[in-house]
């Protein structure tokens, strides 16, 4: 086994300037044997020429001709190294306030942030920027590392103090910091192997705390993702491609569209290759049996995602230019490119006292709390739900990227309410498709931001109406307790879809009543012949073997619509064309 | 937990369908070496079961080892790939550069004006490369979608922050991106990802008996290309290639290792770094921060 075998751990750095922070990590590439031996040797020569002896490990991460000359580092430096269990890439980030944005960039994919200090000076007010910055991007994992531990002559006191200090800072910024390792990089105390100076320290060492972290994430279980192309070819089928949160996504499952358009899944490629599951995290290219109008930023998505046009956000500001309320930028989230307004900058991160103040500014390196507004109501997330989907950066008129942010609360300025009263009542045949089509309408409502329920005949006959049967009197009394039902919920908003095979016109009639305004009558209509070809339940075959007496088609008549407000004939239609259908109905209605 | 090979194999395909998202003409930079090999087999799976919409370009100094240039010609053909060439050659000839002279000339860094030439002429917004962090300390600071003037030039300093996976490649007319979709990858990686594939790679990276000489700690091959001065000794060995540039600054070192196996095994123990054999790299501290900020790859 191979180091591409091992899982890969992301960390970053962060600490002032002169915390040692570039030696710490040339002590870790050094002794886990990141560095070759030609390394070691250009390492050694550098040194030398700088007038110094041995090897100065802060060189080793410093890859710019200016960050060996003014012995700062100015950017983020990526560098791989392993160990037997784990396969770690270390993103050094800068410690230069005027670099915090750099730190953004280090911070926003890693698993576990490394906060330095220097042991002599205490918590900076760069480390506190810094934590502040990890916890509101969320990295999972923050540890405190001492640093120059040597220079207090190892006191556990002036430890326990900064410890004390930062982890009280942290709790008050609701970052909990759960650890803290005292080293000395230059002496490689606690790096690797535990020092015999600091008896007092039973914790792990740096790298012994950087093995056990636990990085699995959780995934959720409904499986997304934003189309980053459509791939045509010479023939007809369109895929379309995107990396998948969450998951497995099986063949065969159904995938919406916001707006509530919905298909199945045809064929499923992962990574390139044909296969009839992927799971999440794999890069997918989807043919789905219905032909959508799908283009390049579209989520898709196994259950609907409802849509948001105003974001309460986390804003890093990265620019020189303050942010301008009034001002629109482009959001940047993957695929995606949405026009977006600053509409008030509701507050500004006092880094000293750790709170969000009011302030009538943000600018370069401060985090801020934002009001933006979308020019389209799009699929996005609260970022503690989703690093995907609830993060995004702005990006210029001059196209630079000037924040980065994170979601925290989505709203929408637009009512997404329906118009009050709607009960859509689908009559038809059993085997008609009347269920199926009500499962595909109400989760296209649902993704559309408009709440939808759904009342299914067979479903009400196991519990409201379970006393009742299939007699005359029984069908208009279960007929009636649905429609009232319905009334009542239709009443506080929500938009009822009824699906009852409602056989004669004298139930639609009374259904209608109950209702009053707001009934749509819809005839499922599907020719008798098929409905018992399609004989989902065998209901049909146990009628005409005369076992079930009654029965609407066979035994019992059924008396199609006159004048329903829609006609969808399901032998026609595939599900999501008779969606389609109903959804454009309901939408022009006045 | 997933392996970091899948990981990586799926981050590269991100990106790549970023690139052919945002740009009109991305292009890939196909030397025929194994990163460029990895990437273009990438570049396919990215896009299947269609066919990938990036063409391939490469930059010819002449100087290619033979078995370079035939392995190209025949992986462009079996993977249906459109490839251009542009010639160094051509550069010199309308005096647009000036060949280095010398036993230690090199037409490595000439590259970048036939580059920005072909960038021009083809009027290409995004050129994809094979390059990895973990290859040089200046690749290491560079970002994944790394924003060019109009001249071509990297500015380290003023790089854009690359913020989780929103890469941004909005620009002015006359600019470009750089792209790295390796940028994760160790040397390692991509071996591994070679072996997964079954994926085809010129002779050069395997065990096979060549004239050679050492020159500057350099292990070179006598070519036509570069020749021994009064001094050097020339010996037969069995050699083989970790990287594959100029025949006339690219070392070879001594190996068995005639598999792909065998190569996974010996890379996992070598203690010299990947780029140790290249005579380019080894001018000055900054070779490479240099050369890319006029330009190079």
């Amino acid at each position: 086994m191979g180091i591409s075998d091992l899982p890969l751990v992301r960390i970053a750095t962060a600490g002032s300037v002169d915390d040692g922070k570039s030696t710490l990590l040339g002590r870790l590439l050094f002794e886990t044997g990141a560095l070759l031996d030609d390394q070691v040797e250009n390492l050694r020569a550098t040194t030398a020429r700088r007038g110094e002896t041995g090897l100065n490990l802060a060189l080793v991460t410093d890859g710019l001709r200016a960050e060996r000359e003014q012995n700062i580092t100015i950017d983020v430096a990526y560098r791989p190294f392993w160990t037997a269990t784990r396969r770690f890439l270390l993103a050094d980030s800068p410690g230069h306030e005027q670099y915090t944005r750099n730190m953004v960039t280090a911070a926003s994919t890693a698993d576990a942030l490394l906060v330095l200090c220097d042991a002599r000076n205490g918590a900076s007010v760069q480390s506190r920027r810094h934590l502040a910055v990890a916890a509101h991007l969320g990295v999972p994992h923050l540890v405190l590392v001492v640093n120059k531990m040597d220079s207090v002559d190892w006191n556990e006191d002036v430890y326990r103090a900064i410890v004390a200090d930062l982890t009280d800072y942290a709790a008050r910024i609701g970052a909990p910091l759960p650890n803290s390792i005292p080293v000395s990089a230059l002496n490689g105390d606690n790096v690797i192997t535990a020092s015999a100076n600091s008896p007092w320290y039973a914790g792990p060492t740096l790298l012994e705390f950087l093995n056990t972290i636990p990085v699995a994430i959780s995934e959720p279980e409904a499986a997304r993702f934003a189309v980053q192309v459509v791939l045509r070819g010479e023939e007809q089928a369109r895929f379309l491609a995107g990396t998948l949160e969450g998951g497995p996504l099986v063949v065969g499952d159904s995938l919406s569209t916001p707006d509530g358009r919905t298909a199945r899944v045809r064929t499923l490629f992962s990574a390139g290759r044909e296969t009839p599951v992927a799971d999440a995290g794999a890069p997918v290219a989807v043919r789905l049996d219905t032909e959508l109008d799908i283009a390049r930023g579209d989520v898709l998505s196994t259950v609907a995602m409802p849509t948001f046009d105003t974001l309460d956000c986390t804003l890093f500001w990265m620019d020189s230019d303050p942010v301008r309320v009034g001002m629109t930028y482009r959001l940047r989230n993957g695929a995606r490119e949405i026009a977006a307004q600053v509409i008030s900058l509701d507050g500004v991160f006092d880094v000293h006292d750790g709170r969000f103040t009011e302030g009538q500014t943000l600018g370069l390196n401060d985090l801020g709390r934002v009001r933006l507004r979308l020019s389209r109501p799009e699929a996005l997330r609260p970022y503690p739900e989703s690093r995907t989907f609830g993060s995004f950066v702005l990006v210029s008129p001059s196209h630079q990227t000037v924040a980065a942010g994170c979601i925290l609360e989505l709203t929408s300025a637009r009512a997404n309410s329906a118009p009050k009263n709607a009960v859509i009542w689908l009559t038809g045949l059993s085997g008609a498709g009347k269920s199926t089509l009500a499962d595909a309408f109400v989760s296209s409502m649902t993704a559309r931001g408009v709440q939808t329920f759904a009342l299914d005949g067979d479903k009400l006959r196991t519990g409201l109406c379970s006393d009742l049967g299939f007699s005359p009197e029984d069908r208009i009394e279960n007929i009636r307790r649905t429609a009232e039902v319905a009334k009542m919920i239709a009443r506080e908003g929500t938009l009822v879809v009824c699906s009852l095979i409602s056989p004669l016109r004298e139930h639609r009639d009374l259904a209608r009543r109950i209702v009053g305004e707001g009934f749509i009558e819809v005839f499922v209509d599907c020719p008798l012949d098929e409905c018992i070809r399609r004989d989902p339940k065998g209901l049909y075959a146990r009628a005409i073997a005369g076992n079930l007496p009654g029965f609407t088609g066979i035994g019992a008549p059924y008396e199609a619509p006159e004048s329903p407000e829609l006609v969808i004939h399901t032998a026609t239609d595939t599900v999501s064309e008779a969606s389609e259908k109903l959804w454009r109905y309901f939408s022009a209605r006045p | 937990m997933r392996r970091a090979l899948e990981v990586l194999e799926e981050e590269a395909i991100y990106i790549l369908r970023e690139v052919a998202g945002q740009f009109e003409r991305p292009i890939l930079l196909f030397s025929g070496g194994k990163d460029s090999v990895t990437l273009a087999h990438l570049a396919v799976r990215a896009f299947a079961p269609m066919p990938s919409p990036i063409g391939w370009l490469h930059v010819d100094t002449g100087h290619n080892f033979p078995e370079t240039t035939a392995f190209r010609d025949a992986f462009a053909r079996e993977l249906s790939a459109s490839l251009s060439v542009r010639y160094v050659q051509d550069s010199i000839d309308a005096g647009l550069v000036t060949e280095e002279t010398g036993p230690r000339a090199s037409r490595n860094g000439l590259q970048s004006v036939t580059l920005m030439s072909a960038i021009r002429e083809l009027k290409i917004d995004a050129a994809i490369g094979g390059a990895r962090r973990d290859e040089e300390r200046a690749r290491a600071k560079e970002r994944i979608f790394s924003h060019r003037d109009a001249f071509g030039s990297w500015e380290p300093r003023q790089q854009r922050p690359e913020v989780w996976r929103h890469f941004n490649g909005a620009k002015s007319v006359g600019e470009h991106f750089r792209v790295f979709p390796l940028s994760n990858w160790t040397e390692q990686d991509v071996w591994a990802y070679i072996a997964q594939e079954q994926l085809p790679l010129p002779s050069l990276y395997f065990s096979h008996r060549r004239r050679v000489f050492w020159r500057d700690g350099v292990l070179f091959a006598d070519t036509e290309f570069l020749r021994p001065e009064a001094g050097e000794t020339v010996f037969e060995a069995d050699v083989r290639f970790r990287t594959v540039g100029d025949a006339s600054c690219t070392g070879a070192f001594e190996s068995t290792a005639d598999t792909i196996e065998a190569v996974i095994a010996e890379v996992a123990g070598l203690r010299m770094s990947e780029r140790a054999g290249r005579g380019d790299d080894r001018r000055t501290d900054s070779a490479m921060e240099d050369r890319k900020r006029h330009g190079y790859f």
